[in-house]
């Protein structure tokens, strides 16, 4: 592998760009779905979509990044299969590898690592006898199983044939012997077919074009209408909507609105959208509005209450999820929070928050490991996102203060409880155990009957308030 | 002639005022006022502090549902304290409350409880404790209880007022900032949309200020030599009722592993008296 300072001090000129596997993927979807028109059944690679499903696509060979196209019945349309691969190439361009064969597992061989393109198998037997000189990866297997077979000096499709088959699934693992059935036609393979997806989008030109602010705003609200009217139609529901304004320079106001749960409800969504637009600023003029839905799911039809004073449980799920979108855009997705309790003694790791948006309260799990086990006198109700300093006199080792300083008001104390030592979690190794030393725990109350939680750390001897009882 | 005009107009008042105690009618113009709502909203039931002599003094047994409460906790040294252990009290009394008037599939999604401004928040365990039903250990108020942190006073407000209006809502703490007469009208107006309840903690230097609270109430660590933290609640305003007795000495209970409240005898420190006595007298 060369380094991109080396690749650029050989030719100075190359262009280079970031590698960006997402729009690979968008970029090949997009051609399998223009290859409809030679068959209606145009697939791409299991694995390029799995690993696009998982977010591994950096990490995938680009030997997947391909297109199958099923020409099953359409050879009459198509005329000579030959003939087709050339018009094919010629489309790409000539820059394509192409090959056609009678099973997807051999044209995937072929096309990688075929002689030449176009390379036409037409029959199961030139196909395997295609196949023979062909190393071993065009068998779509792992490194795991290559390695295996390098180490007996199997390297080609013909040495693996020559090899006993009821010993192989044994010896070099069960997806070889599937991988080499798909290959030779005697498994079916399925195609992961693509198809158009559908788009919804709403876009109006003006000519001449917006200038007022208030015609703007109309426009974008008409327009969101339009969108939401057409998505209720067709059932679906969109958890995402993008707004672009352009002007007349080309230049765009791009605004995006993620929702914590899809909606086609217009007067919700108006209702949480019109304070942004009405804050937002828009370049001078608009020429051009378009607004998308985007992470569309199909919307299920739900009967309304029949009685409409009375509040149904479907009706507080339905608001809880409305109130969650207001408040996801307009707050912000992180402050919004659940709460959750942890497994731990140390008072600060024993809880987390996290954000409600995006998490169904339904598989929100609060059942604990074990439940809290501190009765309301042992920990205080509000206790301080960072423990405070303070001053004391205390008698050692293990007597609780006599006489706090905090807040700069020096606060006698009249009764006090301690200590209770809590060390830090040695058995966690995931955790850093410098972060927290032991601490000796004491309930204290002052004159004026204010309940504190105060801690003497062991290492530094410095004292803390922690907490108060509120 | 005018004597029969007289029977008839009585006898159509009459008719309109049995109709309107079987609430059959309602009584006011297109503009809702508030008088018609304080009768709707007397219907409903009240959020017991859980506290039977506290509980006992206020009409209906606690605080009013749907409407909006106010607490100023006075620490001159914690400005920012929030009554933690009594609105963590109240907003489990309310959660049961609801609880057992719910049918089963209410108990799928049942109304939240949000807490509004990150200085309210209480500690999950509190809630925890609070609930603490003994054998299970899974906590129905910590899995109603919705955390909002805001950024400013006026996104408080706003988020308050929204959450107040949703139906998914049962009860809102909040970290509440200056309110107007004006403001706290307007909160009134959006509990009674669906029976949610506020309860605004404000700061004790806003008690002067009129609102619109059905309750107000004050609350102050004591010193004592119970061995628990106590407080002095007093009620300073309660809508539509005399006030009999206003001032009790509440704790934490500290016969029970659950978060619980009770109230406390005063007890008066004789000898403490007599020190000082003695001190005034030279003696």
């Amino acid at each position: 592998m060369m380094s991109l300072p080396l690749a650029q001090a050989l030719v100075p000129d190359a262009h280079t760009e970031p590698f960006d596997p997402i729009r690979d993927y968008n970029a090949l979807y997009a051609l399998a779905v223009w290859c409809l028109r030679f068959s209606p059944l145009v697939g791409i690679d299991h694995e390029l979509s799995l690993a696009h499903k998982r977010d591994e696509l950096r990490t995938l060979s680009s030997l997947h990044y391909g297109i199958t196209i099923d020409l099953t019945g359409t050879e009459k349309l198509h005329g000579d299969i030959d003939l087709l691969c050339q018009r094919v190439d010629a489309l790409f361009q000539h820059r394509a590898r192409i090959s056609a064969a009678p099973t997807i597992g051999g044209a995937w061989a072929l096309s990688r690592f075929g002689p030449h393109t176009p390379c036409v198998a037409r029959s199961i037997p030139a196909l395997t006898e295609a196949l023979t000189h062909l190393p071993i990866r065009s068998l779509r297997v792992d490194r795991l199983c290559l390695e295996r077979l390098a180490d007996v000096g199997v390297y080609t499709v013909g040495e693996l044939l020559s090899l006993p088959r009821h010993t192989l699934g044994q010896r070099f693992g069960k997806p070889l012997v599937y991988r080499l059935h798909q290959a030779l036609g005697s498994l079916e393979e399925r195609l992961n077919g693509v198809e158009e997806r559908a788009r919804y989008e709403r876009h109006r030109i003006f000519e001449p074009p917006l200038t007022n602010r208030r015609a703007i705003t109309i426009a974008i609200e008409s327009l969101f209408h339009d969108l939401l009217r057409h998505l209720r139609a067709e059932h679906i529901s969109a958890g995402l909507f993008s707004l672009v304004i352009c002007d007349t320079a080309s230049q765009r106001v791009r605004k995006e609105f993620p929702l914590s749960s899809a909606t086609n409800d217009t007067k919700h969504l108006l209702s949480i959208i019109q304070p942004i637009i009405d804050s937002m600023r828009f370049c001078g003029e608009a020429r051009e509005i378009i607004l998308r839905a985007n992470d569309t799911t199909r919307s299920i039809k739900e009967q309304k209450s029949f009685t409409p004073q009375t509040l149904d449980a479907r009706d507080v799920a339905r608001s809880y999820r409305e109130l969650l979108n207001t408040f996801g855009i307009r707050i912000g997705k992180d402050r919004v929070s659940l709460a959750r309790l942890n497994d731990s003694y140390i008072p600060e790791r024993s809880f987390s928050y996290q954000s409600a948006i995006g998490v169904s309260r339904d598989t929100h799990d609060v059942v604990m490991e074990s439940p809290a086990p501190y009765s309301p006198r042992e920990r205080p109700p509000s206790l301080f996102s960072t423990p405070e300093p303070i001053t004391t006199i205390a008698m050692l080792p293990d007597k609780p203060p006599s006489c706090i300083q905090w807040r700069d008001t020096r606060l006698p104390i009249i009764s006090g409880h301690g200590p209770e030592r809590i060390a830090p979690e040695w058995w966690r190794g995931d955790v850093r155990q410098e972060l927290f030393s032991t601490r000796d725990y004491f309930t204290i109350q002052d004159h004026t009957g204010r309940w504190l939680w105060v801690f003497r750390d062991q290492r530094t001897h410095e004292w803390f308030v922690h907490g108060s009882w509120t | 002639m005018s004597a029969q005009r007289e029977g008839r107009t009585r006898c159509g008042a009459q008719i309109i005022d049995d109709l309107s105690t079987q609430g059959l009618v309602w009584a006011g113009s297109g503009r809702p006022s508030v008088a018609t709502f304080d009768d709707r909203a007397r219907q409903g039931d009240a959020i017991p502090l859980g506290i039977p002599e506290i509980d006992q003094a206020l009409p209906g047994g606690g605080l009013q549902r749907g409407s909006i409460h106010e607490f100023f906790y006075n620490d001159p040294l914690q400005p920012c304290a929030f009554p933690t252990s009594l609105t963590s009290a109240i907003a489990h009394s309310a959660h049961e409350l609801i609880a057992n008037q719910q049918s089963w599939n209410e108990a799928v999604h049942p109304r939240s409880t949000l807490w509004i401004g990150k200085r309210s928040w209480p500690t999950p365990y509190t809630l925890v404790q609070a609930a603490k039903d003994h054998g299970s250990a899974t906590s129905p108020l910590l899995h109603s209880a919705l955390f909002i942190d805001t950024i400013n006073d006026r996104m408080t407000l706003w988020a308050l007022e929204t959450a107040l209006r949703s139906p998914a809502v049962h009860v809102v703490i909040a970290d509440c900032p200056r309110l107007s007469l004006t403001a706290t009208k307007k909160l009134l107006l959006a509990a009674r949309q669906n029976g949610a309840t506020a309860l605004l903690i404000r700061n004790s230097k806003d008690s002067a200020f009129p609102s619109c609270a059905h309750t107000r109430w004050a609350l102050s660590p004591t010193p004592s030599s119970y061995d628990t933290p106590l407080w002095e609640l007093s009620l300073l305003k309660i809508r539509g009722a005399a006030l009999q007795s206003s001032s009790w000495l509440i704790g934490i209970n500290e016969h029970e592993s659950s978060l619980s409240l009770r109230l406390f005898p005063r007890v008066v420190d004789r000898c403490h008296e007599a020190e000082t006595t003695q001190q005034e007298y030279g003696t």
